[in-house]
This record gives structure tokens, C-alpha cells and sequence, in this order.
């Protein structure tokens, strides 16, 4: 153990400058605490930065919409006043169908099966019933999302969410065996009740993405739930700032200043400081040490407590679970620089602004995994796109676009070859995926850029690379989030909390998270008046 | 060398030797190992502790090596003992529990250097010890089967080692020798009992050590005892074992199974920090672990005092040296006061016994 001087610098370190830390940062400094964000890159972000793949074409570079963004974040740092803005809200989802059939998956539930019943009638039929059970359930676990695990709103509904006992009551029109289906696999519970090959894909993809399980994982359908509970209560919905991901951190950036918050770049953490068993300070790359008596960290939990000099504070049991916490990348992202907006057969054009998913088949998916669970990746990658440039002009100079792609099931370390090489292979096959639903859209490629799980990983600062901080699985989820006796931000470590992605509730560019770190923070240490 | 040599599936570093004295052919599986469960008859063998001196093959047994400037600190963190008090060549009993505070091993340490420790038990648990020296500069080894661990027990014990040359029986905190007759380290202790004594050797040493002690014992009538004897003898002298009397929290099958160490009869420093200590601090003994008596022999089942449930009994044996029954049996904190009269299950019927004393309460050693 290393120990630290007495004399503090600060009351709190925020580890990490992405979003995460940069809200939590705030509102502590909100609440008159000395704050200091140290962030390990030059430039703070973390995976929400805006890049160019060259000149003229910016592109948000790693997580390419936000939200669904925490109300109360939103409104304790006025990020409108700080100068956020969005160009587009409430982006819709759309199943692309290589035959130009395509299943629109938005909030309007008539639309969706309107373009559905191209595919089958009896799926048109079946889908606002289906789809209606899922956001009742969502409704439901709203509430949960924002409390930190272990609240009474979890102790009302503990062993009721999927029996469904606690929430027939609770929840109007809830369906008890519906919930009870949550447990089993998103494929079961689509093959269940649907016939369309292009919608289970779609529906499953939207579920599982960012975490390393197949769609016939037990679980997985409570991941459909999940995602819809993130909307709840939320006008703005997955939404494009105005510059990309940046301009997100750059208003958050500007809120933490205005709130007093002090932001170091190029200070890896090396190791944390202790003053007789409780934290008091870190070292930085450069050998100086910054004290503070509270350190919360953003970054993932594994890297947090067992990489920096923790570990001997920590009880045995806690150290094997959170050896065992999967939090190994699967998502690869490529940004596109286009010397044209490219024609997707059959789509609206109206439709370009909305993400873009490909994923014909739960086979499909279940062939991509299978690849990744070999160490490779295989033709039937799916993939999310977005094309940011139709509605944000401040990317591309005139007639020129950009494509956002998110890539599912990618391994960090491919089992032969390596990703130097990987990449241009990676690119070429998603250009030959692309030409089936935009047949001119390969020619059309000025420039790439491919960003491995590996170098995700880089960018975050963490180990792995997780889109999400972590699987989104049953045993890694609420209590269990990142290991039973740690959901609550607090650590076993005095004067270490947690506040990044790998926490309760799990990643996303939301800020719930960081406001709840925060909340258990000053729980501990008091506001000051 | 007979052919029963090849018959054990994993045989023990003594197996050369115990193999040649089983005249029964009778085996028993223990923790991994197969070791002789009957050399002659049971009720000899029992004799034999009694009356002379008896040599038992007790390598059947988990043994891990902890070794780095840290393997002190680490293990004294990682059980419930401060080890780092121990001098080299002295040992301890101790146990470790999970986050929770519930015991998940028991097992002995024995410090053979500064940074050099060895820790033996029944228990299957060294993931568990592994996986904790995250943060620690301590290296982990598994040794399970290199190493030869003889008991000798019975009236004339004292006797033997000072024949075969070792310098008389070593104090409750055990010594680590090395003998003039052969260059090797032999850690010496009294075994769980707190009746008979442990000789702890790497696995080439074992049977040179045995045939020293076999060879020295012939004139005080030294006889091998077999595990059937052994067990009889354990639940005479009140030592549980875990996994048959207590479960290890990572086999519990229920979490009220798990029992803390103060349930096990040993009582931490709740100052020291270990793991689990935050727990164990606030743990109230509800369960307590006794060894019972009874004219007749009982059967494992339940157990009444006064006419409403009390507890379980958890192994039994009839003693044919003191033609009693003895068990020992979880009984609840308030009814475990020694004399308490209780009524359990028979063969035959309903059986009257009567509480001794506290299982643990002859262990030595410990710190």
C-alpha cells in the first residue's frame, strides 16, 4: 500500500473524463465539494469524442447517439444552456430488408405494422399487442433504473418482476405471465410470437447489442424490456447532437467549469495513494500525486479496483466475482466518409436520419456469435448505421456524408492474423454487406476509419473495450451490478465509489450512472450548505 | 512389493508402505486419496492406540504453499489467524471464511521460513486461496500429494519419537526438525486431537520416515490404524471435520447452513482485520458444536431436549474401548451446556445421551 501525505488538494477525484465522470463531477461540485476530473488521454470524452476521418467529414467518432439522457442530469446542468443542441430526437429504428421491404420500428405502433404486414400479415397484427406488453413492463422497471439497487422500490418488487406478482397489482394492465417470460431468451420469447425472419433479427439486435451473448441466451428478453425502460419519461429518445458526440462533452465540459470543476488531461492514474487504510489521493503518469480524501472513479470496476493498487483492500469473495465479470468487448465501430449520400433501395428518404439495423435473422446473429466466439468474424456481422450528415450539416461540407456503422460481434483479439491486417478485411466486407441494401454505396467511400474493440478499449481507458461498461445480463444486472455487495457505488476500499458504465444500471450515454455515484457520494461525505 | 500397490487410483506418498501392511485389502476414498481403511480389524487397531502406539497414513489431505514477503500478511488476512506471530517452525489450527464471515475451510499452517508458509486441510478450496492474492506478493502452490503426513498416536506416542531420534514431544505450537539421520525438514505437531502428533515431509522424505519410526516402534509394539479406526477415534475425541460436520460456505446447500467461527468453537480477534472480521464481529452464536454420549449406539437424526428439538447429530460411532456411543451433534446455544440430557434415535429406539463437551475444545495451537 502506498501512502499519501496528509495535506488534500481537493475533496473529490472524478477518474475519467467521459461522460460519466464529467456529470458526476459536476453535481458534486455542485453541491460545493473541490473537484478535480484527471483523464488519462489528452483530450477529455472518453467514447463520446467527435473526429474526422479526413478533411471535411466529422463523425462522432466511438458512440454515435445519446441517450436516452437522465431528465434530472439534464436539468440539474442545463446543458441546453451550455450550448447543447440536437438535430435530430426520437430517432427511429429501421429493420433494413435487402429487397427493399423494410420494418420500421418506431413509437408509432400502426407504422410499424404497416410496413410489417409487407412481410406478414399476421406478425402486423401481432406486433402492437406485443410491443405495448413491453413497454408496460418498462414502465414498470422504470422507476428501478433510477434508484440505486437494494431501494425499497426493489425490496416491493424483489422475486414480483417476474412472476409477475407484485407487478399485476402495481402496474395497470400488466401482463403477470408476460413478465414471467422475461427470464427466457429474446429468441424464444420473438419465436414465439412472431414468423418474420427481418423483425426477430431486428428485435433481438436491439436487445443484445454491446453485450457478448448469443440471442438464445436465458435472460436476453429481459434486454428488450430494458432498453425500453431507458425511454420511459424521456421526450428525446435516442437523439444526434449538433457536431456529434463531442458537442455533448463539450457542453458538459463547459457545465463543469461553470460549477467550479477542475479538469486535468494527460493524467493516467498510476496507482491510488492510501493514509492508513483510507484513500487519499492518486498518482498521476507524470509521478505528481493529486490528494483528495473521495475518489470516484468512472472508469470500468475491474480496472478500478484490482489495477490500481486496491486490491489488498479488498475481501476475497469480491476479487473473484469481479475477476469474473465479462466485460470483454464485442463491438467494433467504422466510420465511412461518402462522396455522396448513398441510395438504400426501397427506403424513405425521410428514414436516413434514423438508425439503420442490419440483421436479416436471429440465424444471422446466432452465426455472427459463433464466429466471435472463435476468435474471428464472419460475413453475417450485424450492424447499426446511422448517417448523421442528412440532418447535421456542421459534419460534411456540401454533397458530401458520413456513416456511422456500430458492428456486432467483434473479438478484441482475433484468433488468427491480427486486426493491423484485420481491418481492411473488416472494411471490405462491410462494403460487400452495404451493396446489398445500397448497391452504390461502396463507390462512393472516400475514406475509413475502424475502430477494434482493442482500440475501444484504448479510448476508455478501461480493460475490454465493453460497449456497455460490462454484459447486460441477468447476473451482472441491478444487485449483481458489477458484483452482489458493490451495486451501490460504494466500495469496500474508504473513500473509493464507483460511477461508470459498469455499474447499476448499466452503460449507455444516459448520466444515470453518475447521478447516482454522485447522490451515494455525497451520502456519505454530506453537501456542503 | 505386492500387486496391491497398484490397486489405490491415487495413492498417497506413503502408499508404498501401507499398501504392504493392508492385510484386508480394505480401502477407503478420503479427499481424493485412497488409504487403507482396515490393516487388521478395526477393534485391534483401536487396542493397539490404547494400549501401545499406532502410525497412520495422513497425507490424504489438501496441502498449499504460500511463498513471498507478503505470505505472512496475505494469509494472516485470509484466515482468521494472525499468523505472522508464529515463529518458523511453529504451527496453528485456523480457519477461513468468505466476505460473509462464514467458514469456508479449517485447516493447519505451518511456517517453515520467514516468507515461506504451508497450510494443510480437507477442504477443497484453493481457487478460493489463489484468486485473493491479487495485490499480494505471494506466490500460491499447490503441493496436494507431494507431501507425506504420518500420525502417531496412542499412550506410548512420546515414546517413539524419542526413540526414533527425535529430540521428545514438540510444544502445543509445533516445531519444524531436522533430523541427524536424514537431511530433510519434518515439521513436528500435536495433531487435532491434542492426543498424538503430526510429522509432516516432502513426499521422497515419507517413507524413509516411516521406516524409521516403524523400525524404532517395533520394540513398543507399533502397529498401523487404518481411517475406520481413525474416524472412530476422531468423533472420540470430539474433532469435527468439515463437510461431514460442518459445511463450508461454498458447499452449504442452504445459507442457513453456513456457521461463522464462533458456531466452530474458535473465537478471532474482532480487532484484527481479516476476512469476513466485519461480519464475524457482529455474529451471535446461536448453534453450538458438542460431542453427546450414550449407553447405546445412535443413529445421525435429530435430537430433543426436554420434549422440543435441540439439534442434529452429525456423526456417531460406538467405542468398543469405553462400550459407550459417542456422536457429535449441532445443538442450540442454549441447550448446550455440558450434562444436558437429551433424547436422540437409535437402531433400536429412542436413545438418552447426555452432552460432554464442545467439539475444538481439545485443539491445540491455537493463537
Amino acid at each position: 500500500m502506498r501512502s499519501a501525505a496528509p495535506g488534500m488538494d481537493f475533496d473529490i477525484i472524478v477518474i475519467g473524463g467521459g461522460v460519466n465522470g464529467l456529470v458526476c463531477a459536476t453535481l458534486l461540485a455542485q453541491a460545493k465539494r473541490r473537484v478535480v476530473v484527471l483523464e488519462a488521454r489528452d483530450r477529455i470524452g472518453g467514447m463520446c469524442v467527435s473526429g474526422d476521418i479526413s478533411v471535411g467529414h466529422r463523425v462522432s467518432t466511438i458512440a454515435h447517439l445519446v441517450g436516452p439522457f437522465d431528465p434530472a442530469v439534464l436539468k440539474a446542468l442545463r446543458l441546453q444552456k451550455h450550448g447543447l443542441q440536437f438535430t435530430a430526437k426520437k430517432i427511429d429504428s429501421v429493420a433494413l430488408s435487402p429487397d427493399g421491404r423494410h420494418i420500421v420500428l418506431g413509437d408509432d405502433l400502426r407504422h410499424t405494422a404497416q410496413s410489417l404486414s409487407a412481410h406478414s400479415p399476421a406478425d402486423a397484427k401481432a406486433w402492437p399487442p406485443f410491443e405495448t406488453k413491453l413497454r408496460r413492463a418498462a414502465q414498470h422497471l422504470h422507476r428501478w433504473l433510477h434508484e440505486p439497487p437494494g431501494g425499497a422500490f426493489e425490496h416491493s418488487a424483489r422475486g414480483g418482476f417476474f412472476s409477475g406478482r407484485n407487478s399485476a397489482r402495481s402496474a395497470s394492465g400488466f401482463d403477470a405471465d408476460f413478465a414471467a417470460a422475461l427470464d427466457r431468451s429474446i429468441a424464444e420469447l420473438l419465436d414465439h410470437e412472431f414468423a418474420t425472419p427481418l423483425l426477430k433479427g431486428a428485435v433481438a439486435f436491439d436487445a443484445i447489442i454491446g453485450s457478448a451473448l448469443p440471442p438464445r441466451a436465458m435472460g436476453t428478453a429481459f434486454l428488450a424490456v430494458l432498453r425500453r425502460a431507458m425511454e420511459v419519461q424521456n421526450t428525446d429518445g435516442h437523439a444526434h447532437p449538433q457536431g456529434g458526440a463531442g458537442a455533448l462533452i463539450a457542453a458538459l465540459a463547459r457545465a463543469a467549469e461553470a460549477a467550479g470543476v477542475q479538469t486535468k488531461i494527460n493524467a493516467r492514474v498510476n496507482h491510488f495513494l492510501f493514509d492508513k487504510g483510507h484513500i487519499a489521493g492518486v498518482e498521476i503518469a507524470s509521478g505528481e500525486a493529486v490528494y483528495a480524501p473521495t475518489i470516484v472513479s468512472s472508469l470500468d470496476p475491474v480496472t478500478t479496483l484490482l489495477a490500481l493498487g486496491a486490491e489488498r483492500e479488498l475481501p476475497l469473495g469480491l476479487k473473484r466475482k469481479l475477476k469474473g465479470f465479462r466485460h470483454q468487448g464485442c463491438l467494433a465501430k467504422v466510420n465511412l466518409a461518402l462522396g455522396a449520400m448513398p441510395t438504400f433501395k426501397g427506403l424513405d428518404k425521410r428514414h436516413l436520419k434514423d438508425r439503420l439495423i442490419i440483421c436479416p435473422s436471429l440465424g444471422h446473429l446466432e452465426r455472427s456469435f459463433a464466429s466471435y466466439e472463435q476468435g474471428g468474424f464472419s460475413s453475417d456481422v450485424a450492424m447499426e448505421i446511422t448517417i448523421p450528415s442528412t440532418h447535421d450539416t456542421t459534419l460534411t461540407s456540401s454533397g458530401h456524408h458520413v456513416l456511422s456503422a456500430t458492428v456486432f460481434y467483434l473479438p478484441s483479439i482475433l484468433a488468427t492474423g491480427s486486426w493491423d491486417t484485420g481491418k481492411a478485411d473488416l472494411v471490405g466486407m462491410i462494403g460487400a454487406t452495404l451493396r446489398q441494401y445500397a448497391p452504390d454505396l461502396p463507390d462512393l467511400v472516400l475514406a475509413a476509419d475502424v475502430y477494434t474493440p482493442a482500440d475501444i478499449d484504448v479510448i476508455a481507458g478501461g480493460t475490454g473495450g465493453h460497449w456497455h461498461g460490462g454484459d447486460l445480463s441477468l447476473d451482472q444486472l441491478g444487485p449483481l451490478r458489477p458484483a452482489a455487495g458493490l451495486s451501490r457505488y460504494a466500495t469496500p476500499v474508504a473513500g473509493l465509489f464507483l460511477c461508470g458504465a459498469g455499474t447499476h444500471p448499466c452503460g449507455g450515454v444516459t448520466g444515470i450512472n453518475a447521478r447516482l455515484g454522485a447522490e451515494a457520494v455525497l451520502a456519505h461525505v454530506g453537501a456542503r450548505p | 512389493m505386492t500387486d496391491l500397490t497398484t490397486r489405490a487410483q491415487t495413492p498417497t506418498p506413503l502408499h508404498a508402505r501401507t499398501a504392504e501392511l493392508c492385510a484386508t485389502n480394505s480401502w477407503a476414498a478420503q479427499h481424493g486419496f485412497t488409504v487403507p481403511n482396515v490393516y487388521s480389524s478395526e477393534r485391534e487397531e483401536l487396542e493397539a492406540l490404547a494400549s501401545r502406539v499406532v502410525l497412520s497414513d495422513l497425507s490424504a489431505r489438501q496441502c498449499w504453499t504460500f511463498d513471498g514477503p507478503d505470505a505472512g500478511i496475505y494469509l494472516s488476512f485470509a484466515t482468521i489467524t494472525d499468523v505472522t506471530t508464529l515463529e518458523p517452525g511453529q504451527t496453528t489450527r485456523t480457519l477461513w471464511c468468505d466476505d460473509q464471515g462464514n467458514a469456508r475451510g479449517d485447516g493447519t499452517i505451518v511456517r517453515f521460513g520467514k516468507d515461506q508458509f504451508e497450510l494443510t486441510t480437507s477442504v477443497r478450496d484453493f481457487a478460493w486461496m489463489l484468486d485473493g492474492t491479487l495485490g499480494f506478493e505471494v506466490k500460491v502452490g499447490n503441493a496436494t500429494g507431494t507431501r507425506a503426513v504420518i500420525g502417531v498416536k496412542g499412550r506410548l506416542a512420546s515414546s517413539l519419537l524419542s526413540v526414533a531420534g527425535f529430540t521428545g514431544a514438540p510444544s502445543n505450537k509445533g516445531e519444524v526438525v531436522q533430523p541427524t539421520w536424514r537431511p530433510a525438514q519434518i515439521a513436528l505437531m500435536r495433531d487435532a486431537t491434542g492426543e498424538g502428533y503430526e510429522l509432516w515431509t516432502q513426499a521422497d522424505d515419507g517413507v524413509v520416515v516411516w521406516d524409521r519410526l516403524w523400525r524404532s516402534g517395533a520394540g513398543l509394539g507399533v502397529s498401523p490404524m487404518g481411517a475406520a479406526a481413525l474416524e472412530t477415534q476422531r468423533i472420540e475425541n470430539a474433532s469435527p471435520i468439515a463437510g461431514i460436520d460442518w459445511w463450508p460456505a461454498q458447499l452449504s446447500p442452504d445459507l442457513r447452513d453456513c456457521r461463522s467461527p464462533l458456531d466452530l468453537g474458535f473465537t478471532p480477534d474482532r480487532l484484527r482485520c481479516f476476512n469476513g472480521a466485519d461480519w464475524v464481529a457482529r455474529a451471535v452464536r446461536s448453534m453450538r458444536l458438542v460431542q453427546v454420549c450414550a449407553d447405546e449406539a445412535m443413529i445421525l437424526g435429530g435430537l430433543t431436549a426436554r420434549g422440543a428439538p435441540a439439534g442434529t447429530v452429525t456423526s456417531q460411532t460406538w467405542s468398543e474401548s469405553r462400550s459407550r456411543a459417542f456422536a457429535l451433534a449441532w445443538i442450540k446455544e442454549d441447550a448446550a451446556k455440558p450434562g444436558t440430557q437429551l433424547m436422540t434415535s437409535g437402531s433400536l429406539g429412542p436413545v438418552r445421551a447426555e452432552i460432554i463437551r464442545d467439539a475444538f475444545s481439545k485443539l491445540p495451537g491455537l493463537v
